[in-house]
Order: structure tokens, then sequence, then C-alpha cells
């Protein structure tokens, strides 16, 4: 009776390592999807010129951001955050792309967003279409942008500030508000990257 | 010594008065001033740290020769995530405190910048507070 107590605690002991060992789920940062879904779409044109299919990038991780080269301050911060992840990437920065979707295609000409991003990373991607193909995208992204004034020339944009994430299976995963540690971003994309391996 | 004794209040008040004149009150400190590179034409935002007075201030208006305009703003992201730019006409500065400048809050933009802001590039910045008055200081262009 006495062994058989003792073999009892060994089997539970046992148990209880045994599941300790199991990998805990990855715990998403930002605001992630419960129930996760095929990014919408995106159909657009690169600084080059090249129509940019969100869907023909699967098998690369994507950062989006929707944002305007004329903001001074939440954007420039953003795209900083996005050059420092992809630095602490090294080699594994070919295996993300991340892209600026302008809410300003009337400013933001090609040529503006090429050089505006070329500065802080060769291999990011300038979105851009016209306010009538962009509504479709911001709707189906839950993006916010409006100009605050009629002038043609001299307006900012109150705008959605989110980073959003879709793995390498063109699921969208979470996205980031600003403010949103840029080492939590890392965590994130570090993990689909390793699951994608 | 008697002459000594006698002039001695004048002689206490004469070494205070001179004590007096020669601390200079606590003056406010701006410190880390920085500003985003930028191309021509585009905009840019300074940063920096104000290291108040005891008696605090209000921080009126900013000024510079690198723009079109030079104005004082505030970000501010609500629940939805939305960030929303505001023109300040003034900011209030807390007595020993340190307010800071920084990106997603207050910041000074300027706006049709004359020249790129380059890497490296150092130009002047001048902040205009009630008590205080004028204020320049030096901005360095910077890679966050």
């Amino acid at each position: 009776m006495k062994n058989t107590q003792r073999n009892y605690f060994l089997i539970l002991l046992l148990l209880i390592l045994l599941s300790s060992c199991g990998a805990a789920p990855h715990q998403w940062h930002g605001s992630p999807y419960s129930n996760p879904k095929e990014a919408p779409e995106i159909i657009l044109f690169d600084t080059q010129g090249e129509t940019f299919r969100l869907s023909d990038q699967k098998g690369k991780v994507v950062l989006l951001f929707f944002g305007y080269t004329y903001c001074p301050d939440v954007c420039p911060a953003t795209v900083a955050e996005m050059r420092w992840v992809f630095d602490q990437l090294g080699e594994d920065a070919e295996r993300i792309i991340f892209g600026f979707v302008s809410v300003d295609p009337e400013r933001d000409t090609p040529e503006v967003l090429e050089n505006y991003l070329k500065r802080h990373n060769a291999n990011f991607y300038g979105l851009w279409g016209t306010s009538e193909e962009l509504e479709g995208i911001k709707a189906a992204y839950g993006v916010y942008a409006e100009k605050d004034s009629e002038d043609p020339e001299n307006y900012l944009i109150t705008h959605t500030a989110r980073v959003f994430l879709v793995d390498a299976e063109g699921i969208l995963r979470t996205n980031y508000s600003f403010g949103t540690f840029p080492e939590d971003i890392l965590a994130d994309v570090e993990y689909v990257l390793e699951d994608q391996e | 010594m008697r002459w000594k004794f006698k002039n001695a209040p004048i002689f206490i008040s004469l070494v205070v008065f001179l004590c007096a004149c020669a601390s200079s009150p606590v003056a406010m400190e701006i410190v880390d001033a920085w500003a985003r590179p930028a191309e021509s034409g585009a905009n840019s935002a300074a940063y920096f740290e104000i290291d108040s007075s005891p008696e605090g201030d209000t921080l009126l208006s900013a000024s510079s020769q690198i723009a079109e305009r030079t104005e004082i703003h505030r970000t501010t992201i609500d629940s939805e995530g939305k960030a929303r730019m505001e023109q300040q006409s003034r900011v209030e500065i807390p007595g020993g405190e340190i307010t800071r400048f920084a990106p997603g809050g207050y910041h000074v933009m300027f706006i049709h910048l004359h020249a790129a802001l380059l890497v490296g590039d150092i130009f002047s910045l001048t902040l205009n507070f009630e008590r205080a008055g004028e204020v320049t200081i030096d901005v360095e262009v910077q890679t966050p």
C-alpha cells in the first residue's frame, strides 16, 4: 500500500513536469485578433510604379502603417521604430516587409514617398493609390483618416496610428497602437518568423 | 574699536546686499534639443526638455528661420488609436518640474522647410516665454 501511494506520487510529479515542459502559447502584444483571418487585400502602387498586392507577399511577414509624409511627429516616429525592428533582425529582415500606405495621395506623390522612406530603409515600401482606391482598404482595416482643413495645401490629417502585423501565411494577427514598445513588436515578429521555419 | 561696532549693522547689510546681488535666480534650462531630418518643403519637428525655474513659466510661441511657419503643437492619441495634432497657443511649464517635448506629445513643428534638414545640421530655435522672454537654443538634427 505504501509502495502504491509512492508510485502515484511519482506519476503525478512526472505529469506535472511533462506539462510544464510544453511550450506556452505565444502572448501576442498590441491588440491581437481573437479570430484571426486572412488580411484584407491591398492593391496599390509602390514608389517605382509597380503594382503591390498584399496577397503576393505570402512567405514574408508584413508590417503595415497608414500615415502621410507631412506628418512631423507620429509617422516619422513609427517609421523610425520600424527601422529599429529591422535593424535588430539582421539577415532575417529580408523576410519581412514594411509597407507605408499614404493616406494623403494628393501631396504624397510616389517621388515624395520614395525620398521620405529611403532615409530610413531602402527596402521600405511606400504604397500609393487614389483616394477612391484607398477608401475600401481603410474601411477593411478600420483605419480613420480625415483632413483637419479645407485648405488644399496646409492641412494636417487626423489618422489611425496603428501598425498591423500580417504573418507569412497572410493572416492578420494583431495591431499596435502608437506608443507600443518596439521591443514588443520585435518579439511578435520573431515569433512569426520562427513559426514559419 | 567703537567705530567698528557702530558700523557693524551697515557692514552686515552691505554684505547681505552684495551676496543677494551675486547669486542670480535659478534660471530655466532647456536641454537635449533635437529635430527630425526632413526634405526641403516638407515638415519636421523639434523636441527638448524644459527644466523650469521654481516659479514656472508659460511658453507662448516659437520662431525659427528654417521654415515658412514655426508652431507649437501637441499630438494626442485617443482610445481608438487615432492621432490628432493641434496647435497650442500656450503651454504651461510648471515650476520645479521637467516638461518634456517628445514624440507623441508636445513638439515644435516646422511647416514647409526652406531647405532639407540633414543629420548633423544645427539650427537656432527661439522660444518665447511669458516670464523669461525669448530664449534661443541650438537644435541638432538627429536620426531618432
